[in-house]
């Protein structure tokens, strides 16, 4: 018996034995490094995070034992195919013709049917220059994904976990035998699930005597068993684990037939996919394509096992996820091209992978290789690389940094149709539109570095006049007023800023308020004033100003700025009487015919609001007189600080807005900046909470240091799908270290911007008016630690 | 001084558990009392070693039996030597010099390799490093089988390096170049595209005979002269460190500072002989303090292996290799050349899962041979509770658990009907933090 053989029979012994071995009633999954800081396994609530409405997910396809790409793309127009082939060669009038001289094995007609409706890229051609015809190192080097060829702990889909910050089921493997390198990350936990129903550790609580046993390890697994740091990460992994089995055991029901392994394993993916758990990548394997003899019989069945396992996954995945899955397929090598002795091909090289799904832009990629000019061994030469194939992946569907996750950057298939359904053609080559129009933000202003003014602190009473117009991609003239995120940095002594148009009044109002060292940013809806100017005074102290414009709003027909003037004020009877807003008070303030704003045509207004002497950590929240109180917030307020925002509100029916007090109670002051006609181009709503990923609405668990998040701004909250900017209110929540954090359009490059600054352990909010970018998307940065951040959607521009 | 120090029962508990798989109250009575020099001493001891009796494992029309074997063989092996120590170094080495079931399907060139990590594990690591780099099943491994002049492979020559002997940032590119010329040459016999009983051989007309530039000297360099270098030469600080601090994560802790590693490292320079540093180790200061106490997740080879010892049942229960599968570690099958990694790579949901359910199918195999009377955690339902929530402990080797976990077990074991107290008590005693640290 040849060597060759002994491999075959010992795949085949280990599957049996593997078969066996489960029927005796063995849970099998795998491990995984795992960040404690991750989880949320405590509480069952936060065990299920929802994916946003435009979120992507993958599907990964193991071809285990090297596909043989030949036999799977056939050549049949090119008689060196035939004569290479021989017996091995399929038959040409059995193909089913995809174009190209290239045809499908015959045992694929489903994958067929999709490739006829554009929905599948055929990749040829796609290897490694590295590839050493191991089946063992093969597939490491494939799985691990990175640029060079040192052996890693973690692949390429956990390290994308990793960056993503997505906790235990953001990736999942259903296969037997465990977890992959391709799955684990340094920080991420993944999940492998067992394919057969039954015996989830932790989830049959039917009979007492388990829900016993469980319900008790959940509880010595929360308690602090003494034994140090590794002792609570153990117990929190246990804990979690319990309640996890619970929450994904659903799927296992009804049972599914045993019969075809991958299509029992796709279908249990389709069902995660429906129970909406967050997984955004999930893995299965089909073994069995080391073809070393046999092939005719062994090939085809494996590719028909694929084919109806993807008409089943498909004809099980909920409709409103089947535009969301994309689904790919790789090997570890193709096979070479000369068959061997025993109706078999050995080890080859390059092979051809398909990604499949109805954002995918059908056709080819890469070319077919050459059957005449092979390499030394006889194998086929690869034109694509398999890490191209992954960064198209990561950066097209999944919206990842492919070069932080992969360590360099490959390049990419243009694979994927961009725009969502409902934000479709709304990406780029948009008019701008005579309302807002939002910039790319540019630092216009930095007194630390002479940036827009000279290199020195404003001191005390002091006044700098900023020129605007020109500066960025802010046109020279014709611009009524812009939106400037404005920072203030290393103030020595409490005060507060004015911003006001050049050449007018210094207005009784204030912008920024600041306590000594603490960096505080407030957004800014500035009128020019004379030569394009706008004016900043500095009340007390010396202070550093750090000025990002965002967007500008035309002279006309648009966003109405304002002369700062004071419509609020509790402390002085300005606008209401002299009261503290106690817990659970609205204060309903009139706007209409006040401070500049006309008397009707309004339909929003720009109000810097703060609050001064506050009792208790509580929140703000501003919103239309009439409709219901939102969940959304607009300032968060301290003991004892003076916390600004800037707040656009569309006013109530009775051309009022009102302020609800949440906790203890607060002086409100509110200036009014401007003001916008009901035919502005912008459209103020109620407030929604569009992200918040303390819950998961969104994206769930805290931004990591200098990592991003994408969330959707379109679609949400009213927003339409023709909005081409918004207006959100953006809060850092629970920051674990001081820093910041950048807003801006998804899709773009980071800008050097930011948006709002905190210090550890506080919470603190501004208001972002963002482009949007492509699919709707707008992205989050965070500088430093964890934060979690929420976002609520004022208005929207068109 | 401290090496005079008295061994409490608690440090005996802790230094059992880090040379062994599970200590039993009588051999932590047996070094509780003596210093901590004669407790390592009599640990580090393997004259009472058991004999090894090659397994099953050169059956080349059954690997997959071998496989079994081997493994079913090894985990025995762990449970019932009286020698541990000799065991988890053998695991160390087999974690570091990497080499895999998967790769070769030749599991009796897999157990030579293993059985060299036993024999020359605790001895010089030149000696140690100059067999495997030389060992078929390495050799095929890591593709040096193929090195030759004219065709060089630098899989091996670039872990020599990198993850044996010197890490990352130790080396140039140039180096792997000019190590991969080096061992040219240093192949197999039987070697024909695949696997027949692999033999090393030396092929001088394969080698490349021209003078290489490595670590900046030039001449005409063959393989064990690099590792003599390393070990000996320019490369010898750099290998101590790398070494040292490896060791040292796998017994005590693993966030060693530079200085210990360093102070380890030139104790180990001093001979080269491993022992000398597990000695270091074992006897340093920090080995002993708080910051050592129950810093290591208990790796599934380990839990695996101290479970059955609390049960007295023999490896073949174990369902191996599947069911350690689940958990993340396979004997003769890491994942690649870079090993297995330790604590939170230990640590997900489905390691979880795959721990408690493997307890869960071993608590019904055991019920097959009498389990209710011969299973050491029975004793009663009808027991009191605290005296059987106490029995669960002692009889898992929990000595030192916490009022916490024993509040817990105390309720379940009361709200537990009373027939699923029995089998159920592996599971709960086994699934608690203090069971899953060492």
């Amino acid at each position: 018996m040849t060597m060759r053989r002994m491999h075959n029979d010992d795949k085949k012994r280990r599957e049996f034995s593997r078969r066996r071995f489960l029927q005796a009633a063995l849970v099998t999954g795998s491990a995984a490094a795992v960040d404690p800081k991750f989880f949320f396994g405590a509480d069952p609530a936060f065990a299920g995070p929802p994916l946003g409405p435009s979120d992507h997910i993958l599907v990964l396809i193991e071809f285990d034992g090297g596909n043989d790409g030949l036999n799977t793309l056939i050549p049949y127009t090119n008689g060196s195919y035939y004569s290479l082939r021989g017996g091995l060669a399929i038959p040409a009038n059995t193909v089913l013709p995809v174009g190209d001289g290239l045809g499908f094995h015959p045992s694929l007609p489903y994958l067929k049917s999709r490739w006829d409706g554009g929905d599948v890229a055929i990749i040829r051609g796609i290897g490694h220059a590295d590839l050493d015809h191991s089946h063992f190192s093969c597939m490491a080097k494939l799985q691990s994904g990175t640029a060079g060829n040192a052996p890693t702990l973690t692949g390429w889909v956990g390290r994308y976990l990793d960056n993503a910050g997505l906790d235990g089921l953001g990736a999942i493997s259903v296969a037997d035998g465990g977890v992959p390198l391709l799955l684990r990350g340094n920080s991420a936990e993944v999940t492998g699930l067992p394919s057969w129903s039954g015996g989830l550790f932790g989830a049959d609580r039917t009979q007492t005597a388990d829900r016993v046993t469980y319900e008790s390890l959940s509880a010595i697994n929360t308690t602090d068993g003494g034994k140090g740091y590794w002792g609570g990460q153990v117990g929190q992994t246990i804990h979690s684990a319990l309640a996890t089995a619970q929450l994904v055991n659903p799927i296992y029901a009804p049972a599914i037939d045993d019969d075809h392994r991958l299509e029992r394993d796709l279908i249990l993916c389709a069902r995660i996919i429906n129970l909406d758990l967050g997984a955004r990548v999930l893995h299965v394997r089909l073994g069995g394509f080391d073809n070393h003899d046999d092939q005719p019989n062994d090939h085809a069945t494996l590719l028909s096992e694929f084919n109806r396992a993807l008409d089943a996954f498909f004809v099980n995945l909920a409709p409103q996820y089947q535009s969301r899955v994309t689904l790919a397929t790789f090997s570890e090598f193709g096979r070479r091209v000369r068959p061997n002795d025993s109706l078999g091909t050995d080890h080859g090289t390059a092979s051809t992978a398909f990604v499949i799904g109805s954002r995918v832009k059908g056709g080819f990629y890469g070319e077919q290789p050459s059957l005449t000019n092979l390499d030394s061994r006889g194998d086929l030469r690869h034109n694509i690389d398999y890490r191209s194939m992954f960064a198209t992946l990561l950066s097209g569907w999944l919206r990842a940094d492919d070069a932080q996750v992969l360590g360099q950057s490959f390049a990419k298939l243009d694979m994927f149709e961009t725009g969502t359904s409902c934000a479709a053609g709304l990406i780029d080559n948009i008019p701008l539109a005579n309302s807002y129009n939002a910039i790319r933000p540019v630092r216009i202003l930095d007194t630390r570095t002479g940036n827009g003014a000279t290199k020195a602190m404003i001191g005390p009473g002091g006044v700098i006049d900023l020129v605007v117009a020109g500066r960025g991609t802010v046109p020279p003239s014709g611009t009524g007023a812009v939106v400037m995120n404005m920072t203030v940095a290393d103030p020595t002594a409490a005060g507060y800023l004015t911003v006001w148009p050049t050449g007018d009044a210094r207005p009784e109002a204030s912008n920024l308020n600041f306590v000594p060292g603490q960096a505080v940013p407030n957004l800014v809806l500035a009128k020019l004033g004379q030569g394009g100017k706008v004016s900043i005074y500095n009340f007390t102290g010396s202070t550093n100003v750090i000025a990002d414009v965002m967007g500008w709003f035309p002279l006309t027909n648009s966003y109405q700025p304002l002369v700062p003037r004071r419509l609020l004020d509790t402390r002085t009877g300005t606008g209401a009487p002299v009261a503290r807003v106690g817990a659970n008070q609205t204060l309903k303030l009139s706007v209409l015919g006040r401070g500049g704003v006309p008397a009707s045509g309004v339909d929003a207004v720009v109000l810097n609001v703060t609050a001064a002497e506050s009792s208790m950590t509580g929140y703000l929240t501003v919103w239309p007189t009439g409709q219901p109180l939102p969940n959304s917030s607009n300032l968060n307020l301290a003991p004892g600080r003076v916390v600004p925002n800037l707040v656009i509100s569309k006013l109530g029916n009775d051309g009022t807005v009102s302020f609800y007090n949440y906790a203890g109670d607060t002086h409100i002051i509110a200036d009014v900046m401007g003001w916008f006609p009901a035919a502005s181009g912008f459209h103020s709503l109620s407030p929604l909470r569009i992200l918040d990923t303390r819950v998961g609405n969104g994206v769930r668990g805290p931004i990591g240091a200098r990592r991003s998040i994408d969330a959707d701004g379109l679609c949400r909250g009213g927003v339409p799908s023709n909005a081409k900017a918004i207006v959100i209110n953006v809060t850092a929540v629970a920051p674990t270290a001081g820093g910041y954090i950048t807003v801006w359009p998804s899709g773009e490059a980071r800008p050097d911007s930011s948006n709002l600054n905190f210090v550890p352990g506080q919470t603190v909010p501004n208001l972002v008016i963002t482009k949007v970018g492509i699919e709707g998307m707008v992205s989050f940065y965070n500088d430093a630690g964890d934060t979690h951040v929420i976002a609520d959607v004022m208005g929207w521009f068109e | 001084m401290p090496a005079t120090d008295i061994v409490s029962s608690s440090d005996a508990a802790h230094l059992l558990r880090r040379v062994g798989f599970g200590p039993t109250a009588a051999e932590i009575q047996s070094l509780t009392g003596l210093t901590r020099q004669a407790a390592v001493a009599s640990v580090m001891n393997f004259a009472g070693a058991p004999a090894v009796v090659r397994p099953a494992v050169d059956d080349r029309a059954n690997e997959w039996d071998c496989y079994v074997d081997a493994q079913e063989w090894w985990v025995e092996r762990m449970r019932t030597t009286t020698t541990p120590l000799q065991e988890k170094m053998t695991l160390f080495w087999h974690n570091h010099f990497c080499s895999s079931q998967d790769k070769l399907f030749d599991m009796g060139a897999m157990f030579d390799q293993n059985q060299k990590f036993r024999t020359l594990g605790m001895g010089s690591f030149e000696t140690l490093c100059q067999a495997i780099a030389i060992d078929p099943a390495m050799l095929v491994y890591l593709d040096n089988a193929t090195n030759r002049v004219g065709a060089e492979q630098e899989n091996f020559a670039r872990e020599l390096m990198e993850l044996f002997t010197l890490g990352v940032g130790h080396y140039t590119e140039q180096d792997v170049i000019a190590m991969a010329k080096a061992w040219t040459g240093h192949n197999i016999v039987g070697w024909n595209g695949s696997f027949t009983d692999p033999t090393y051989v030396y092929y001088p007309a394969r080698h490349d005979n021209t003078n290489k530039t490595l670590f900046g000297i030039t001449q005409n360099w063959n393989g064990p002269a690099t590792i003599t270098e390393i070990c000996t030469g320019s490369k010898k600080t750099e290998c101590t460190q790398f070494i040292a601090r490896k060791m040292w994560k796998y017994f005590a802790h693993t966030t060693p500072s530079d200085t210990l590693v360093n102070a380890l490292a030139g104790v180990f320079a001093g001979t080269m002989v491993i022992s000398d540093l597990v000695g270091a180790i074992l006897l340093h200061d920090e080995f002993w303090a708080p910051a050592s106490r129950w810093a290591l997740v208990k790796s599934p080879v380990e839990f695996v292996v101290d479970v059955l010892r609390r049960l007295g049942r023999p490896s073949t229960v174990a369902g191996l290799p599947w069911a350690v599968e689940g958990m993340g570690q396979v004997l003769f099958n890491p994942p690649n050349v870079a090993g297995w990694g330790q604590n939170a790579y230990w640590l997900s949901t489905a390691t979880a899962w795959a721990r408690g359910g493997w307890l869960s199918n071993l608590k019904w195999q055991l019920d097959g041979w009498n389990y209710w009377d011969e299973f050491h955690l029975s004793g009663g339902s009808a027991l009191p509770v605290a005296t059987a929530v106490q029995k669960i402990f002692d009889d898992l080797g929990i000595f030192e658990p916490s009022p916490a976990t024993r509040t817990q077990l105390t309720s379940w074991w009361n709200a537990e009907p009373t027939w699923a107290r029995q089998p159920n008590a592996l599971i709960v005693g086994a699934m608690c933090p203090e069971f899953n640290v060492v």
